[in-house]
């Protein structure tokens, strides 16, 4: 069977399951229809006529002085011009004295961008409602890459014809014509999505929902291309890989509540569909000595694997119980499979390469099995103290098959001896986690609250088998004062986890009596930050105080630290502060002034041993040390007049402006006891917005609005910045720069209402 | 570590035992307990709507009138509060008849219910909840939100006519009056497209927070709509749900081992920058354990894994390879 049979056969049976499901559910909503309106019938009034439309349109147009990619990144504004300016709603509202229940709204924004959504809503109230949204989000990454390929089909890109390389330089200096043939690359991703949600009631008792969501995302994305390597060292080439991707999720619920007994039965079916299974490339190096004989320019290709079809179908029962007005308890059950079937390609697509042994399987049948338990009981104990205990359960259970895949790192070389395979880990874990929680309210407002929780953590095929955490938490709120509310909390967690054997997943991964069971890869003094032992300590603090129906102040502070065992390589240590303080000023009823000031700062610490052919595993000498520290500024200032001119007869003139500021700065700071080292620069990125915007009303139905907004972006990124495409020896890249801009947008509008 | 249903079976009835045993001790407790409760203060329903409006109209202080525009307001749902008699606003303040005479001192008594600190917020939510407790509000006992004390209406503004928090394009600025971490993290250049706090076009908004999360509760961690981060994740990202044949274990355990979903620093929402990130689980021999600083960066020098997409030249697939030879997640 072909590929492409495969996937029709595939795509068949997807739309087949959602539209059983849609078939499934038609039966239910036709008889509810019919139970709803002999509800309905006779004791209604009919609707009047008094019911309302509004609508409400805005048109005008954006105009740009600059082009930018990354200004526009999410909303579209990225070339230097005009844009059309599009905004609408419609919307029905049933007159309240009525016994009309229909609502409905019909609305758009940004409809001349590429960021447009629409949205309807239709609903019969008490009875039934539709959403319908479609969105459209772009993604524009860069637009100043430059290649040497040229796209050949969707997937496939070829070297410039004319392509002169030195047969016998496998480096970026070998590539003779290099400039000559670069070529401007745009890079960018479009996401298209329709939501669509149906609730219905059925009957007293029960109620039916579906959802459905349909995403496309077409487009393209940067990724490492890799030829060949010289055992140590690569050589590739960065290009856009296809983006052509498609989601489809379904999720139907029917539920049965009353006001003693809640339950709910389910289904979540998802789908992705990728509609390139490969990236494939010519090969732009001359040829290395490590490769095979032969392999070199022009008459080798690489080819990378994209990411697998894949689904993922979950059912799904939930039940509540009210024991009287204080006690519930709620239990959630969840079993699921996740699936991947995708044909796996041949070691190489290179068929001059030896390759002795096949791939042990056409298919690789991945299958996860997930089971998710999740319990929760909760008491008023008293009037004022109340009781939440949870317990958590989510099981991986992956039955993919394990295998030995012969090693052929890259499309360069003949494949390695059948000893030197690897074996493929599919990973698997349990985790139980329970907590309870107490709150204790005194006054009207106030509130203590204290709690632990614990929970469980099994792995297989990882240095560590078993993490427990425990954890306790406190904290104390007033928010019953007329003119400050308090809160403090503090949490406080201890990991403790079982024997850390570093060399595991290498063991696991080679065939059995081919490798040393000393043998290790990752140094064994290492402890993975998410499989050590640590201690997290979490405080947060915030007070908002309001003297005044005029005058607010808010500050908040929080900080996180996590500490990791000392003595071992890796993360050591890690820490987040973060505070922020906010005031709104109203000294007139039209007259708001608000402004706020986050600063955070995140410090991590780690340490690490190089070791390689020339320096020890075993000699503290080749310790080193790098210090990460993240700073954030943000500041935002806005001010908004509203009603000018009352007095003086004006109408619907109102005035703002805004002023947001971010800036962030990240320090990197290496130290090495026997390498040379020099300073990393920081990385920055300054990025303000500046906005002014006023509108006055044109008569009774319409109004004129004006914004002009100043954007600025200055960003330092050492890893784009002076940085060509052939810059590397080893690998070819696209030369893009870190994003900066600095632009006006205007926008001009008109709205009408009728 | 293939398990047979059998044992997770056995585990499940093991915790529904237990849950069982706690279950008894509460309900004795809470009936034990139920001596505590203290006893509300009689009191009448008015004469209904009319009334209430004629303070509470359009121009006076605490004006109610746009609730007609909202569902709240129509009479023909017969769940609707001000549906024939559903006791119109004291449906939800309760009944409130002294509210409409003045003091000596010539203040009114507030209605029985008011939804500011007058309250306890259990009450105020209780009077919510008798009505809005459909599927959506499932999980709220006992949620994030309910054990901090949230009122529904810190987030709700029932009497406008378009309550901001139910917007896509207005909700972000309603979670950002308690999630003001979240509030400058949308702010930064890489981040998920949430609207900023500004209306700024540089901060466009496409997402709201409810796209990733309940806040009326979940069974999730952090309000996620899903049960796990990495399942809500794959909602929109199902290129990263695999299964796979070489796969990558922090990434299957939790995106957020690497990445972090409002805003960060670094590209692509990562939590620290490629090497040094990859670092503090890689140690191995040769480049993954190098020493990286400027060194490698011009004018000093130019290395691999500093410039372009640092690790990721090589390491294509870090969330998973299918490629029979990408153990290396190079293929």
């Amino acid at each position: 069977m072909t590929v492409a049979k495969v996937r029709e056969k595939q795509m068949k049976t997807k739309y087949r399951f959602i539209l059983g499901v849609m078939v499934l559910a038609l039966p239910f909503t036709v008889w509810a229809q019919d139970e709803g309106d002999k509800e309905d019938s006779g004791e209604k009034k009919q609707a009047t006529e008094e019911s309302t439309i509004q609508k409400e349109f805005s048109i005008g147009a954006w105009y740009l002085d600059d082009d930018s990619y990354r200004y526009g990144k999410y909303s579209g504004l990225t070339d230097k011009g005009a844009y059309a300016l599009v905004d609408f709603r419609v919307e029905k509202r049933p007159d309240p004295k009525s016994s009309d229940t229909t609502r409905w709204r019909i609305q758009g924004w940004r409809l001349g961008l590429d960021s447009r959504r629409v949205e309807f809503d239709f609903r019969q109230q008490g009875t039934q409602r539709f959403q319908a949204d479609y969105r459209e989000i772009p993604n524009h990454r860069f637009s100043d890459g430059q290649t040497p390929y040229r796209k050949k089909a969707a997937g496939v890109w070829d070297l410039a014809s004319g392509w002169e390389v030195d047969p016998r330089n496998s480096t970026t200096s070998g590539f003779l014509n290099l400039q000559e043939n670069l070529v401007d690359l745009r890079v960018d991703t479009k996401r298209r999505r329709l939501d669509l949600a149906y609730d219905r009631k059925l009957g007293a008792a029960w109620n039916l929902d579906i959802d459905y969501m349909h995403e496309k995302k077409k487009g393209e994305r940067t990724l490492g291309s890799i030829f060949g390597t010289n055992f140590v060292n690569p050589r590739g080439v960065i290009l856009p890989a296809p983006v052509d991707w498609s989601t489809d999720i379904v999720e139907a619920m029917i539920g049965y509540q009353t006001s003693r007994l809640q339950f709910r039965f389910g289904v979540l079916a998802s789908f992705f569909n990728n509609h390139d299974d490969t990236l494939i490339f010519q090969n732009a190096f001359g040829h290395n000595g490590s490769w095979a004989d032969g392999v070199q320019y022009p008459e080798s290709t690489g080819r990378i694997a994209l990411e697998p079809d894949n689904s993922y179908v979950q059912f799904r029962a939930m039940g509540a119980v009210n024991f009287g007005s204080a006690t519930r308890l709620t239990a959630d059950l969840s079993f699921g499979k996740m699936k991947q079937d995708d044909a796996l390609l041949p070691y190489t697509i290179n068929p001059d390469l030896v390759v002795d042994t096949p791939v042990p399987l056409t298919k690789l049948d991945a299958k996860i099995s997930t089971t998710m338990f999740n319990a929760r009981l909760t008491s008023r104990l008293a009037r004022r103290l109340g009781l939440a205990v949870n317990y958590h359960y989510d099981d991986r259970n992956n039955k993919t098959p394990r295998e030995i895949y012969p090693y052929i790192s890259a499309d360069s070389e003949d494949q390695r001896d059948f000893e030197d395979g690897r074996i493929n880990r599919p990973y698997s874990y349990t985790r139980h986690k329970a907590d309870a929680i107490l709150t204790y309210r005194f006054a009207k407002a106030a509130r203590l609250k204290a709690g632990i929780d614990y929970s469980d953590y099994n792995r297989d095929y990882q240095e560590v088998e078993d993490s427990k955490e425990w954890a306790w938490l406190a904290g104390v709120s007033f928010r019953g004062w007329s003119m400050a509310s308090l809160t403090f909390d503090y949490r406080n967690s201890d990991r403790d986890v079982s024997e850390y054997i570093a060399n595991v997943p290498l063991i696991d991964s080679h065939i059995p009596g081919t490798i040393d069971e000393d043998a290790f890869d990752n140094h064994p003094l290492l402890r993975k930050y998410f499989l050590t032992d640590r201690e997290r300590n979490e405080y947060r603090f915030r007070a908002d105080f309001f003297p005044s129906s005029e005058f607010n102040l808010g500050l908040m502070a929080s900080r996180y630290k996590d500490d990791y065992d000392e003595g071992y390589f890796g993360l050591n240590e890690a820490k987040i502060k973060t505070w922020t303080i906010d005031a709104g000023l109203y000294p007139l009823e039209n007259i708001a002034l608000t402004a706020f000031y986050t600063f955070e700062k995140y410090d991590a610490s780690q340490s690490s041993r190089s070791w390689g052919s020339s320096s020890s595993a075993e000699d503290p000498e080749n310790n080193w040390f790098a210090d990460t520290k993240d700073k954030v500024n943000t500041y935002n200032i806005a001010l908004t007049f509203s009603d000018i001119g009352v007095e003086k007869g004006w109408q619907g003139v109102e005035f703002g402006m805004d002023y947001t500021y971010s800036k962030t700065k990240s320090m990197i700071d290496v130290v090495a006891l026997s390498f040379n080292t020099a300073p990393v620069p920081d990385l920055l990125s300054k990025m303000q917005t500046f906005s002014l915007w006023g509108s006055v009303a044109t008569g009774d139905r319409s109004s004129i609005r004006l914004t002009a907004e100043s954007a600025k972006l200055k960003s330092k990124d050492w890893a784009l910045d002076d940085v060509d495409t052939d810059t590397l020896s080893w690998m070819l890249l696209l030369g893009e720069s870190a994003a900066n801009y600095d632009l006006w947008l205007f926008s001009a509008s008109w709205t009408y209402q009728f | 570590m293939q398990r047979d249903e059998e044992t997770i079976i056995k585990r499940l009835i093991g915790t529904a035992t237990l849950m069982a045993l706690i279950l008894c001790f509460v309900v004795t407790g809470s009936a034990l307990a139920a001596g505590d409760e203290e006893t509300e203060a009689t009191a009448e329903y008015s004469k209904g709507v009319k009334r209430c409006m004629s303070c509470h109209k359009e121009g006076k202080d605490l004006p109610a009138h746009e609730i007609f525009q909202t569902p709240m307001g129509i009479s023909g749902d017969p769940a609707a509060p001000f549906a024939e008699g559903n006791h119109d606003c004291e449906a939800c303040h309760g009944p409130s008849k002294s509210h409409l005479k003045r003091q000596k001192d010539g203040t009114r008594p507030s209605p029985a219910i008011t939804f500011d600190d007058k309250t306890p917020v259990e009450t105020q939510n209780d009077a919510c909840l008798s009505c809005h407790d459909d599927a959506s509000r499932f999980h709220w006992p006992g949620s994030v939100h309910d054990i901090e004390g949230i009122a529904c209406v810190d987030c709700h503004d029932l009497h406008k006519e378009n309550d901001p928090v139910l917007s896509l394009e207005t909700q972000p600025a309603v979670c950002y009056n308690c999630h003001k971490e979240q509030r400058a993290q949308f702010l930064r250049q890489s981040r998920h497209p949430v609207q900023g706090s500004t209306s700024s076009m540089s901060h466009t908004g496409l997402m709201a927070c409810t796209d990733c999360h309940q806040p009326h509760g979940s069974a999730g961690p952090g309000n996620l709509k899903r049960n796990t981060i990495n399942e809500q994740c794959y909602d929109c990202h199902a290129e990263k749900r695999g299964p796979f044949l070489w796969e990558h274990a922090p990434v299957q355990e939790d995106c957020t081992n690497c990445h972090t979903p409002h805003g960060s620093n670094y590209e692509n929402l990562l939590t620290g920058r490629p090497p040094w990130l990859c670092q503090r689980c890689h140690v191995g021999r040769f480049h993954s354990s190098g020493v990286y600083s400027g060194t490698g960066i011009p004018p000093d020098g130019a290395d691999p894994r500093l410039l372009g997409k640092q690790c990721m030249n090589c390491h294509v697939q870090v969330h998973g390879s299918n490629h029979p030879g990408g153990i290396r997640m190079t293929r």
